[in-house]
């Protein structure tokens, strides 16, 4: 029974969806003949409505009712009008256009016209199809394209296409009214508007085939904002906007927290002069490389910054307190957030200078107001130089277990800056030390294993144990790649070796510098090893130096020398082999060997640089894991063996 | 006079046997290949168990109104920005320039969710500026409901540089979600629910660009504009402003999430039983011919209708 009252439906379906398409057809044929047959002393009485053209205060409701007076009478004079079709041209002279004319004008007016608003405050909602007109912007005049603009007459000559071409109702609705306006050549050449009115079909099963509750059909009446509900409206609809963000700036807090001093990651405070409270500014780059003079300093915070200053050598040199060592030195921190925090002056540690060679010298410090920024114009040159630019400096803050700024010291390097030079880089640094730390401080590598991208532990060997050596970047380094690729005569500039980094670095040797063979080797092997190169590394992070039995020994393998007497060394491996070490869970990383590689010229150099006349050498550096795969994690292996995969009951387990 | 079918049914004969014989030995391990190779087809071929599958879900959009601006004015690095943090923009002393920006968020189908963002930035220029490179930071409010609930707040970065100066940037493209891993079929998802710009520190470090992005490519949801041409237009007056003219789109988005249990069930039991029917089939013709002819010795029992005595 059930397909059967089924099928049934279905076929109702469709033919009443044939039906109303085939409505659609029969009310255009219909119209044209009607069209023609009216004449125009009816459509003025139908239409009746001139006068409402004069009446400003005419309220949009009645104009609805107006319009939909029209179409009723539409209705009375065809009995199952439901389209109604016109063309207006043109030509003036004709009638029927005239009374459409009118017709067009009120519907638009309606939703167009400045009414005052009423007394509610609220515009009752335009439903009517025919009263919206979009496009039409232009009070009183026509709107190039806008087809139902009623001010278009004599324009419509210039319109070559219409820009609102269908006004329609509710989709949801099984037939909706619309409202469509086409542009069409008349025979005599001239364009035509032709609207139409029409009921379109939805072929939705599921559509509404009438709304009996007009509240759903529009939206909800707004509540009106007044005095008192304001802020209950605003923080209800209120999202993200532009005023926002403007508002979460940080201001000084003198608030006291729980302890009188700072807590990690507070920006420092300092005072000026006048007792104002200011941030305690280190430069830093962000985004670019240019230095942003206004970041404050974060207590408890170490960093380093490198930030490019870019200027006029000549006028700046004396003017821009960037380069001075006055607005370094001459602040006033505090040592804690409270008012009543007492004032800690910088203290001026040591001054290098460093020459336009980049030669650095220690002076005595008697005044520190003698190194400011100085121009020397050397007689006779166009080269200017600026003497006493800050390059570098490095605050050491001291505090206490209350988080108080005990002593802030601050060392130097003023360099001299010629115009090739600028921009020039700045460096701040800034490090926290604890108050009443004596020892020296032995920085980790890990605990117990090496971490990764921490510097390798090493050291010498004497009769008590090893010495290690306190420098925080490592002992152990390799050759940076310089500016000028000479190894006998580049920077001494040394990178350290992290565990688990590999690297390359590498630079060149001209043929012509090798003619004292023996000078030429122990220089480039000076180069590639350091000035002092260590023995032992640790092979855990936190190896003591008092038991040597932790520390492995560097095994040096050199490739035998050829034929020639000269060996000179090309290149240079450290070979680092470190396995993992204890529980699967919480492996830690033991180094069991290091092995420096040194590869000498077999040949002789000639034959090496193949005419180029220039010879690389490289130093490299590799970790290599040799951990032992991990046994199984039971001792007798289980005496079935089911072969399932992994992911056979995977949802279950 | 033809005879037909006027009807018919199956007559049902019952084979009988007792335990220990031949044919309840064939009886089991027909039953066993009957029920288990099934599974072992279905699973072998792959695929038997549903590990990622798709939905498709509009994400509900907001502009968060936050942008960073930074733009190279000559060739040897100077440049201007601006941000909508007032710390960052008190950070950039003399570098600071205000632009003037307009946006406009759009519901094109009126279905309560955004669907375009248009933003049109002008930057005023002097003289002796011009504009080699473009990078602009924008921030969204972004939300999925369908199958698990997530609400995060995701970024755009635009950047655009060119070796002749220009005087206007276009972008249109969509903004896309990229998924590292598949989201859960359900649940509430607020990790990535905080600033990607800290815009409360005071620290030049909280706005650096290579900052903020590491940490946001960090992340398992990300959202990227996908804007296979931005135009640069070259040429500017001298007094014009530097205008960049954005237009970003939030389309349908395909959302990879890991199935759950009843949904990996429900996969797998339509592959079990479709290849089932088969083994069913051919073994029923077996059972049955072995049984007819009496390959394995049965007592069959045949229904005769009782009649009431």
């Amino acid at each position: 029974m059930a397909p059967l009252s089924w099928v049934l439906i279905l076929t109702r379906l469709v033919y009443s969806l044939n039906v109303d398409d085939a409505n659609i057809e029969n009310f255009n044929d219909t119209f044209r003949n009607i069209n023609e047959s009216l004449d125009a002393a009816e459509w003025d009485k139908s239409l009746n409505f001139t006068e409402f053209e004069e009446n400003s205060t005419l309220s949009v409701s009645t104009a609805i009712t107006a319009a939909t007076e029209a179409v009723t009478t539409f209705t009375n004079h065809t009995g199952v009008l439901e389209t109604t079709t016109q063309s207006y041209g043109t030509a003036n002279g004709n009638l029927v256009t005239d009374s459409y004319e009118k017709s067009t004008t009120m519907s638009t007016r309606s939703s167009t016209s400045s009414q005052p608003l009423p007394l509610s405050g609220v515009l009752p909602p335009v439903i009517d199809v025919l009263g919206l007109c979009p496009c039409n912007v232009r009070s009183k005049q026509c709107d190039v394209n806008c087809c139902c603009d009623p001010d278009c007459t004599e324009e419509l000559a210039m319109f070559t296409t219409c820009l609102t071409e269908k006004v329609i109702g509710d989709p949801r609705l099984c037939s909706q009214v619309a409202v469509s306006y086409t542009l069409r050549m008349a025979p005599d050449g001239f364009s035509q508007v032709q609207s139409s009115f029409s009921k379109e079909v939805n072929p939705n099963v599921f559509c509404i085939q009438s709304a009996n509750y007009e509240a759903g059909l529009v939206y909800a009446t707004p509540r009106v904002p007044t005095e008192g509900n304001f802020n209950a409206i605003f923080d209800q609809f209120v999202g993200f906007s532009f005023g926002n963000s403007m508002e979460n700036s940080v201001q000084l807090s003198t608030e006291p927290g729980n302890s009188p001093g700072y807590q990690y990651g507070d920006a420092i405070q300092t005072e000026d002069e006048a007792g104002a409270r200011e941030f305690f500014r280190l430069p830093v780059s962000a985004g670019t490389a240019y230095c942003l003079d206004a970041n404050p300093a974060a207590f408890l915070q170490d960093q380093t910054s490198r930030c490019m200053r870019n200027f006029a050598l000549a006028s700046d040199c004396t003017l821009l307190s960037a380069l001075n060592l006055q607005t370094y030195s001459s602040i006033l921190l505090l040592s804690g957030k409270d008012k009543d925090a007492d004032v800690v002056a910088v203290e001026v540690a040591a001054i290098s200078l460093q020459s336009l060679e980049g030669t650095q010298a220690l002076v005595d410090l008697v005044d520190t107001s003698l190194y400011t920024p100085v121009l020397l114009v050397p007689v006779g040159t166009d080269s200017v130089v600026c003497n006493n630019v800050v390059l570098q400096v490095k605050y050491v803050v001291t505090y206490s277990e209350a988080g108080e700024i005990v002593n802030v010291t601050a060392s130097f390097v003023l360099g001299a800056v010629n115009l090739s030079m600028v921009p020039v880089q700045q460096e701040f640094q800034i490090t926290f030390v604890q108050d009443a730390a004596n020892a020296p401080l032995i920085r980790f590598s890990g605990n117990p294993g090496y971490i990764v991208r921490l510097p390798l532990l090493a050291g010498s060997r004497t009769a008590d144990g090893i010495i290690q050596s306190t420098d925080p970047k490592g002992s152990l380094t390799v050759l940076q790649s310089s500016r000028e690729q000479d190894c006998l005569s580049g920077s001494l500039q040394r990178s350290p070796v992290l565990f688990g980094v590999d690297m390359v670095s590498g630079c060149t040797l001209r043929l012509e510098d090798t003619a004292n063979c023996s000078v030429v080797s122990e220089l480039i092997l000076r180069m590639l090893k350091g000035q002092s190169f260590p023995e032992y590394v640790a092979s855990f992070g936190n190896s003591s130096p008092e038991n040597p039995l932790d520390w492995v020994p560097i095994t040096n393998k050199t490739t035998p020398t050829g034929t020639q007497g000269c060996s000179i060394p090309l290149s240079y491996h450290l070979d680092v082999r470190w396995t993992k070490y204890g529980t699967l869970d919480n492996p830690q990383a033991q180094i069991v060997s290091v092995m420096e590689l040194i590869q000498t010229n077999a040949t002789s150099l000639d034959s090496l640089s193949s005419g180029s006349s220039l010879l690389t050498v490289s130093s490299s550096v590799s970790f290599t894991d040799v951990s032992a795969p991990a046994s199984p994690g039971f001792k007798v292996s289980p005496t079935i063996d089911a072969k399932l995969p992994f992911d056979f009951f995977f949802p279950f387990v | 006079m033809a005879f037909y079918e006027v009807y018919s049914h199956p007559a049902l004969i019952r084979y009988k046997t007792s335990v220990c014989t031949k044919a309840t030995l064939f009886f089991v391990i027909v039953l066993c290949l009957t029920y288990i190779p099934p599974l072992l087809v279905a699973y072998r071929s792959q695929g038997f168990w549903l590990k990622r599958s798709t939905y498709e879900e509009q994400p509900h959009i907001r502009f968060q109104y936050q942008i960073l601006l930074t733009g190279a004015t000559s060739t040897t690095g100077d440049y201007v920005a601006w941000s909508t943090y007032h710390n960052f923009n008190h950070l950039l002393g003399s570098n600071l320039r205000i632009p003037s920006v307009s946006v406009q968020e759009e519901d094109l189908n009126q279905d309560g969710k955004f669907d375009r963002l248009s933003l049109q930035l002008e930057l005023p220029l002097k003289p002796e500026e011009q504009i080699y490179s473009i990078q602009l930071l924008l921030t969204f409010s972004y939300q999925l409901f369908r199958m698990s609930t997530v609400v995060m707040q995701t970024l755009v970065y635009v950047q655009h540089s060119s070796s002749v100066p220009g005087s206007q940037l276009f972008v249109s493209g969509d903004l896309r979600l990229y998924q590292r891993i598949p989201l859960p079929h359900r649940g509430l998802h607020t990790a990535y629910n905080v600033s990607v710009i800290d815009g409360t520190s005071p620290f030049a470090s909280a706005y650096d660009l290579v900052k903020i992005i590491q940490a946001y490519q960090e992340r398992n949801l990300t959202t990227y504009l996908s804007c296979p041409s931005p135009l640069w237009t070259v040429g500017r007056a001298s007094d014009a402003p530097f205008r960049i003219n954005a237009e970003i789109h939030y389309p349908l988005e395909i959302i990879s999430y890991r199935p759950g249990f009843w949904e990996t069930i429900k996969f797998a039991w339509i592959q079990y039983v479709s290849v089932l029917l088969i083994f069913l089939w051919v073994f029923h013709r077996i059972q049955t011919f072995v049984f007819q002819n009496q390959v394995l010795p049965t007592v069959p029992i045949h229904q005769v209708k009782e009649h009431r005595p």
